[in-house]
């Protein structure tokens, strides 16, 4: 008797759960594009009239996302870190443990880790150093990981951008607000095509510690979240 | 009718008892700290101690499991005896002969460190053992296959469900349980801790030597930790094959150029060869060097500005003082060297 009543209240109290968090939770959505197309690995994208580009990595930190309207902010996750991942589509999906509030207007959030939790210890999850995004040599959370190879002239060259760096004056972390409409699934773009019109592949193709161009790499990089 | 309830309710009860202490498997410690010591720097309260992480932490510090090829512990560098440093090698060899650039710091009172290395690349304890894991020259494993092998072992199996109450082997356990088997690395019962303690005595020439000490030494090698934990460039002339800037390689401050952490003087009877190369063999060619240090460059510390006078009367009795900060009781023991239990794990031919 007691069993069955535990039983059906474990499978209720779930049902409340999971429905609860499928009506109402926050979600951003990103789409990874380049220029006006979707972002795939190991496809070619033309940058310029002749030459072209593959990205074969791409992983960046979301984190302390905070949802605004104006000047009042009306949700907050602290300290959640999100990794996206082009090999991992799900990671395109950020879930928060958060209501949907039809209210807000605009939504603030972190590239990258900050100092804090560069400083921590281990940890699980999105900071897991597992995950390839941990500098084991000097301690430190790759913000964002962009490879890939540049092709000039059919000849192939490889790109690393390694962009991190927690301590001054080469910290990356970069701060970003959007003006949106809310939404329960909010879009955003991921367009890399900024970043490469920025920078000069030829001259710069590997950046792989904290310094002041990974900082500057990584301010570019905060050019690729818009709302299309 | 009434009693079967009662039983019922009993039994119930009874069993959420039970299922509390079914979830409770470590059985959590603190870190006794040494009297008169500041406050450890180690975040204890996101790693609270136990007997089983701490074993966990033990076993894969003896484990060549964490090296590439299973040849190479971190106590291949870092051998109880002399200190956890690497004996008689100015720099440390790892996996397939290769030669590291720097010698192998000691290992002790690590809680009260807020960085690790020569230069300070790592800034947390919990991190510090990812560094010569994955190092080509050291380890020369990669975290996902480690991982692997680690969750292949019936052992680590059994101790991770121990520690950790889980099935499966995860990097923070791994790493936090490392930093708890060093966090128990303590020094504090030398001759010197003795006589702070009122327990023992200095010699009239240890005494010489501990009023030396505080004369020229104290600046940076401060007590009780005998280290102030910074960085310092102590004039030592760089080494033409190694060209190592020290801490310059992490803060790209020309400041730093040539500063590396100061180490501590705990057990430097036995933590021969000296300085951040190893380039001097005994303690006496240690304080000659700070007689007269070789190359004055801008960074050079403040408190070796003017050298320091010391008479070979006065190195005598220095060093009968330094070699008061031998501590047996740790050096020996057997709580830091070798599980047992690592032998269960051995390959059966």
């Amino acid at each position: 008797m007691m069993a069955k009543f535990f039983k059906y209240t474990l499978v209720l109290v779930l049902f409340f759960i999971i429905e609860k968090q499928d009506c109402t939770a926050q979600k951003i959505e990103l789409k990874m594009l380049m220029g006006e197309q979707v972002l795939y690995l190991d496809s070619n994208y033309k940058l310029g009239s002749a030459d072209s580009i593959q990205i074969t990595a791409l992983k960046f930190y979301i984190s302390d996302v905070e949802f605004w309207n104006n000047d009042s902010l009306l949700n907050t996750e602290k300290k959640s870190y999100h990794l996206i991942d082009i090999t991992n589509p799900e990671s395109f999906f950020l879930q928060f443990d958060l209501p949907f509030i039809n209210a807000y207007n605009q939504i603030k959030f972190k590239l990258g880790i900050d100092s804090a939790a560069h400083a921590a210890g281990a940890m699980s999850g999105a900071l897991d150093p597992l995950n390839g995004m941990y500098w084991t040599w000097q301690s430190g959370y790759i913000n964002s990981k962009i490879e890939g190879f540049y092709i000039e002239q059919g000849v192939k060259k490889v790109f690393q951008f390694h962009l991190g760096g927690y301590q001054n004056p080469f910290n990356a972390l970069q701060e970003l607000t959007l003006k949106v409409q809310s939404k329960a699934i909010l879009p955003i773009a991921f367009d890399l095509m900024p970043f490469f019109q920025l920078i000069d592949l030829k001259n710069r193709h590997h950046i792989m510690q904290p310094s002041s161009e990974a900082v500057l790499f990584s301010r570019n990089l905060k050019k690729c979240f818009t709302l299309k | 009718m009434f009693y079967p309830e009662v039983k019922m309710k009993r039994l119930f009860l009874f069993l959420l008892i039970c299922s509390c202490f079914g979830f409770v498997t470590q059985s959590v410690f603190n870190l006794p700290i040494p009297n008169g010591w500041p406050k450890p720097a180690y975040n204890f309260k996101r790693n609270p101690l136990s007997p089983e992480a701490v074993l966990l932490g033990r076993a894969l510090f003896y484990d060549p499991i964490l090296s590439k090829n299973n040849t190479i512990s971190c106590a291949s560098c870092h051998s109880q005896y002399n200190g956890f440093t690497h004996a008689d090698h100015a720099i440390s060899h790892g996996i397939y002969d290769s030669i590291g650039t720097r010698n192998s710091p000691t290992l002790m009172n690590l809680a009260w460190h807020k960085s690790f290395m020569w230069d300070g690349a790592i800034n947390h304890l919990d991190m510090q053992a990812l560094a010569p894991i994955t190092h080509p020259k050291e380890m020369g494993e990669r975290l996902d296959s480690l991982l692997v092998k680690l969750n292949r072992s019936k052992l680590y199996k059994s101790l991770v469900a121990k520690a950790y109450g889980d099935s499966i082997v995860k990097s923070e356990f791994v790493l936090k349980s490392i930093s708890q088997f060093l966090l128990t690395l303590v020094s504090a019962n030398s001759k010197y801790d003795s006589v702070m303690r009122h327990e023992a005595d200095f010699t009239p020439q240890e005494k010489k030597g501990y009023v030396l000490f505080k004369n020229h030494c104290n600046g940076c090698h401060n007590e009780p930790l005998f280290t102030n934990l910074e960085f310092e460039n102590n004039g030592l002339c760089v080494d033409d094959n190694l060209r190592d800037l020290g801490r310059f390689v992490i803060t790209k401050n020309p400041l730093d150029s040539f500063k590396f952490k100061v180490p501590t003087l705990r057990n430097i009877e036995f933590s021969f060869p000296y300085m951040h190369d190893g380039r001097f063999k005994t303690i006496s060619a240690v304080l000659l060097h700070y007689s007269s240090p070789k190359c004055k460059t801008p960074s050079l510390s403040n408190l070796l500005k003017n050298p320091i006078k010391l008479s070979k009367a006065d190195r005598v009795d220095l060093t009968a003082f330094l070699l008061c900060l031998t501590d047996k009781a740790f050096l020996f023991n057997e709580n830091y060297s070798y599980p047992k239990i690592l032998l269960l794990n051995l390959p059966k031919d």
